[in-house]
């Protein structure tokens, strides 16, 4: 493969005392692809997207990100690098409106820009995702698929070069979901490289370059959309307990 | 545009506001009160600026007395002028704040509070037991600033509430509302957003604390005496927070307005009612809390 690996994880384990959220995931992030971690609730799949964002430290392995070791920074560090992320449980920062959500990232992020700078961005960044009309409301009193949106513009505005969408299809309607496919798909052809946490499987099928499954945090198998769900391992452990219930 | 004239038209009424006095019956009492007003001001907009960051503290007693011991013992004790016993004042302040914010500001909320608070009561402590340096609980007298006059004095303290309002100011206009906001709404989303997040709190908290120790210097060279139990008083930590609180949060306009009616209500309350006043003012507190979350300014914020 001639691609360009961006974002590598070798081994990367974490333990919350004793228990074992995390354990020995390897994955090669391509430039430009879109990686799908999928798996059932808690098989440390946000733990590892906090893990790589760097909201954890981990307890084992090396985080490498465009060939350098990244594991000893901080979050705000690997954002300055150009690592972005949503969070699942979407957190807007109340007393702020839409616009100034995304200007915080505007003005922290990869490019620290200016005020001024920023300000402009975030008009331009509202417009992109759709959340012009609402960008005086404050941010927790926007309906669900806005705010998902508002997660995925603030993550934007920090100009990063590898994004992790944690679950941002989650609640969505199809039409919404479809919007939400085609924003991603933007962003990679932007130049972007995805990671995304989901569990809607048609939309990792449209989307997925990669899917790596993660079972008791650990990595049951990888590879591409139609081999994986075709594994006998991961149709026992994640689809065939989605058909039972 | 209209909140802009106004504002410009406090400050020239604060400015002017010696001469009106002089006029007056009881000028002296006058200048007083307005010199107390003015410090309690820049207590509470120091702060104010720290609670930005979500940071509630109780270190203003610690740092106003630090300022104020450093200040006499420079002056008195080691023949210092004034004006470099202040700068060492808020040297030593800010080393301090610095290395207290390190250790304490990856705590939240209440427990930050407690961790400022013993930092208080501890300074105090220490002052009262060192006694060969500080007198202990006997206190110190030194020299006054200005031979008391106080014109020069409310002019000096004057200045110094406009440089705290522009620093408040700056702060509120500038990338630091937002990083303070994000920090103050949901920091571990804030780091993850850029913001070196305890670089930014730890700053705050040595200017805020420079600023508490910069007026304990003042009360020094005002009244000429303090001792411990007065300057390391966990009422001005108090008096700051319900000043914020009562004028309006997360401002600049809020814990001057907050500052200004509280003391003069205190000021009134202690004169007429005498004993027993502070049942009635903590009740005008309590109730303002209880009716109006968002301060004073809440209500005319609402118009």
């Amino acid at each position: 493969m001639a691609e360009k690996i961006i974002l590598e994880t070798r081994g990367i384990t974490k333990y919350f005392g004793g228990l074992r959220a995390v354990y020995n995931i390897s994955l090669k992030l391509n430039e430009k692809n879109i990686l799908a971690i999928i798996g059932p609730n808690g098989a440390g799949k946000t733990t590892t997207f906090n893990l790589i964002s760097g909201v954890f430290p981990v307890s084992s392995g090396n985080i490498i990100f465009e060939g350098k070791d990244i594991t000893k920074t901080n979050p705000a560090e690997r954002c300055h690098l150009g690592i972005g992320r949503t969070f699942q449980i979407m957190q807007p920062f109340e007393d702020m409106s839409v616009l100034e959500n995304i200007t915080t990232g505007a003005l922290f992020g990869r490019h620290k820009y200016s005020l001024k700078e920023a300000k402009q961005k975030s008009l331009e960044i509202a417009k992109r995702f759709g959340l012009f009309e609402y960008k005086d409301f404050v941010g927790s009193k926007l309906p669900l698929a806005y705010r998902k949106k508002l997660e995925i513009a603030r993550a934007y505005a920090t100009s990063p070069k590898v994004m992790l969408l944690d679950e941002v299809m989650e609640g969505l309607n199809p039409a919404e979901a479809r919007e939400m496919i085609e924003t991603i798909f933007s962003l990679r052809d932007e130049g972007i490289s995805i990671i995304m946490i989901d569990h809607i499987m048609f939309t990792i099928k449209e989307l997925a370059d990669w899917v790596i499954v993660m079972n008791y945090g650990e990595k049951l198998t990888e590879g591409k959309y139609d081999d994986v769900v075709k594994s006998k391992e991961v149709i026992e452990a994640y689809l065939g307990k989605e058909e039972t219930c | 545009m209209k909140k802009k004239i106004l504002s410009y038209l406090g400050i020239f009424i604060v400015a002017i506001f010696p001469l009106i006095a002089y006029f007056m019956p009881g000028t002296k009492y006058f200048l007083q009160v307005s010199i107390d007003i003015l410090m309690y001001t820049i207590l509470a907009l120091s702060w104010d600026m720290l609670v930005r960051t979500g940071q509630a503290s109780f270190a203003i007693p610690g740092f106003y007395g630090l300022g104020a011991y450093v200040a006499a013992i420079f002056t008195k004790t080691l023949g210092f002028p004034i004006i470099f016993s202040i700068i060492i004042a808020l040297l030593i302040s800010s080393i301090v704040a610095w290395l207290l914010g390190y250790l304490t500001l990856r705590l939240k909320g209440m427990y930050f509070a407690i961790a400022t608070l013993a930092f208080s009561l501890i300074l105090m402590t220490l002052v009262i037991q060192l006694k060969d340096i500080t007198h202990g609980s006997e206190g110190i007298s030194t020299i006054t600033m200005f031979a008391g006059n106080k014109y020069m004095i409310y002019y000096l303290i004057f200045i110094t509430f406009v440089i705290v309002i522009g620093i408040s100011e700056y702060i509120q206009r500038s990338k630091y509302w937002y990083s303070f906001t994000a920090i103050r709404t949901n920091e571990q989303v804030a780091k993850v957003m850029g913001i070196n997040t305890v670089r930014q709190k730890v700053v705050m908290f040595v200017i805020s604390a420079m600023i508490a120790s910069l007026i304990g210097t003042y009360e020094t060279f005002i009244a000429g005496f303090i001792e411990p139990h007065s300057v390391f008083n966990l009422s001005i930590g108090v008096m700051a927070l319900a000043m914020v609180i009562f004028g309006g949060i997360y401002s600049t306009i809020g814990p001057i307005v907050g500052a200004v009616i509280l003391k003069i209500i205190d000021e009134i309350l202690s004169t007429t009612i005498g004993l027993g006043y502070m049942i009635v003012y903590g009740l005008i507190i309590v109730i303002t809390i209880l009716y109006l979350p968002k301060g004073v300014l809440g209500i005319w914020q609402k118009k």
